[in-house]
Order: C-alpha cells, then structure tokens, then sequence
C-alpha cells in the first residue's frame, strides 16, 4: 500500500517537473528577425504562410512569450516581389502588439498585393509608455 | 564703475541661460517613433488603425471580384462623431491608397461624397457647347463607369471618468464596404482605440 502511494507521488512529482521544464524551441527561419534582447522572453515557435482566397500571401506566425509580464512589442514586415522589390504596406510600419504573460500570440500579417511572394518581419520589444 | 559691470554680466549671463533653455523643434522619425502616447488622435492613430482596417478587409476576400478583373468603388462619407476636428481623409487616403494598391479596386473621383471627388471630372464636359474648344478631343457622353461598391464609415469618442482625476477616452472606428447593386454588406470592421490620462489633458 506504502509502496503504491510512494508511486504516485514520484509521477505527480515528475509530471510537475516536466511540466516546469517545458521549453519552447525558437524556430530558426531567415524570415523571422528576433531582437537577441528579447532571447529569454519571446520564442517564435510556428509559421505558416499560405495564399489566401483573394490569392495574397499571408503570413502567421506563432510569438510565445516566457515571461511572467505582458510584453508588448513592435512589429514590421516588409514585402518583397519575385526580384526583391521591396512592395508598399502599412505593415512596413512599426505597429504595436501585446502578448499575454505564459501565453501565445498569432500574429497574421497578409500582403499588400499578389505580386508579394516573400516577406522579412522584424521583432523588438515596445518602449512601454 | 564695478556695479554696471557686474549688472551688465548678469544680463549677459540671464541671456544666454534663457536661449539655452528654448526647446529646439526636432523632426519625428515617423517610421520610428516612440515618443509618448497623447490623448487625441495622431498620426500613429491613424497609420495602426488602418493598417488594422486594411488587413481585416484584404485577408476576407471581399474584394476579390467573381469573374476575375477589378471592382470600382466610390468613397461615401465617414462620419466624425468626435470632439476633435478631424479631417476624416487623414484615415480614408491610406485605406483607399492600400486597397488600390492591392490591385482588386479602383477608386472612382466622378461620383462621392466631400473631397474624394474630383470637380474636374463634371468642369472637363462642359466643355461640349463651347466653341473655343475643338470638339473632337471633347470627352464623349457615356464614358464615365458606375461604381460598383461604396466604403462608408463612422468615428465615435467617448469620454469616461476613470479616476478622480482621470479620464478614459474611446475611439471607435467603423468602417463597411457595401455592394451597390445589392445593397449587401461585403465587409464590416470596428477597431477600438482606448487612451488613459489626466483629466486635464483634453482630447478634443
């Protein structure tokens, strides 16, 4: 009877453990440029991009934050053509989201026109104010 | 002797501590701005909350005409239901500039409301009775093409005491695309823009 208890604690104890040690793994795309300030409190877990039905690309990307605050940060994405081109977007300017403490957020960006085939989205933390 | 000397130092010195003083206007970096929040409506206002509009109304595909090719829409009015002077084109030129861009509309000036048309459209016919004019690069009857959708809108504050010395003001911007020939709502977004301060600082 002893000995089944002691089992029990001993899962509950790993379960806790593994459950404490869960670690996301950032996701190492060239597209995705996380400011290495932000290392220890964002990971970017997914991105998925995909032609939506007015035929634009969009762009989804999975940011999960650590920490144990809110963390707001601004985000850009560039768009580029087939050649590079750069392509003219309001996401081309900083815009200001918030990700919940422990907690993820999917950040959908769809591009300025059809010819957008490629894209470069920058992450930095937000001055808070 | 030593007195007006002295005097004339000090006037001097209180001079140049008062030029010293005088703020220097600096030009905003708008593409990286991160001066502090005010509780009106500013640039950075307008640019998130179309950029907001924008990737709501292209990621629905409400644009994409059946049939392939490009709709044409007239601009109708926005409605400022604020406390500040607010030309409401500061919002409607980006989202208009971003769904021509897009390349699944065209932006009609022959037929709106306030400054989306263009006087010249209606000037450039009158031209048919005058003989100063060689008829035959006179624009013909029948050109101008209908629109097909409509974008209309509306922009409403409300001011909240938070605090005792506090005040919460909301914006909340509306916009909807409507089919003309139906009467159908394609599109309709509503984004909120909240701001906290002191009640002394006026939003309007």
């Amino acid at each position: 009877m002893r000995s089944h208890r002691l089992l029990v604690l001993g899962c509950l104890a790993l379960a806790g453990l593994l459950t404490g040690c869960q670690s996301v793994q950032p996701l190492p795309d060239p597209r995705i440029s996380v400011d290495p300030a932000l290392g220890r409190s964002l990971a970017v877990t997914r991105l998925v991009t995909m032609r939506n039905q007015a035929d634009l690309m969009e762009m989804q990307a999975t940011l999960v934050n650590l920490g144990y605050q809110t963390l707001p940060l601004d985000v850009r994405v560039d768009w580029f053509d087939l050649n590079g081109i750069k392509q003219g977007s309001l996401t081309e300017k900083w815009n200001t989201i918030s990700v919940s403490r422990q907690a993820e957020f999917s950040l959908k960006v769809t591009a300025p026109n059809e010819q957008a085939t490629d894209f470069r989205c920058y992450i930095h933390e937000a001055k808070r104010n | 002797m030593r007195s007006p000397l002295l005097s004339l130092a000090g006037a001097a010195a209180l001079a140049l501590l008062v030029a010293g003083c005088q703020s220097i206007p600096q030009n905003i970096d708008t593409a990286n701005d991160d001066g502090h929040a005010v509780m009106g409506l500013d640039y950075r206002d307008f640019q998130n909350t179309a950029n907001s509009l924008v990737q709501s109304l292209l990621s629905s595909g409400a644009l994409r005409k059946p049939g392939g090719g490009q709709y044409v829409m007239a601009s109708s009015t926005i409605v400022n239901d604020t406390m500040q002077r607010i030309d409401t084109d500061q919002l409607m030129v980006k989202i208009r500039e971003s769904m021509m861009a897009s390349g699944q509309v065209v932006m009609t000036s022959a037929v709106g409301v306030g400054d989306a048309t263009d006087k010249m459209v209606y000037q450039a016919r009158e031209l048919r009775n005058s003989d100063e004019f060689n008829q035959s690069t006179v624009l013909q009857k029948g050109t101008l093409v209908a629109p097909e959708l409509s974008i209309a809108g509306k922009i409403i504050q409300r001011d909240i005491r938070y605090e005792r010395n506090k005040t919460q003001v909301e914006y909340y911007f509306q916009l909807m695309v409507t089919d003309l020939t139906k009467g159908l709502v394609l599109w309709q977004k509503e984004d909120v823009i909240g701001k906290r301060g002191s009640s002394k600082s006026v939003s309007w």
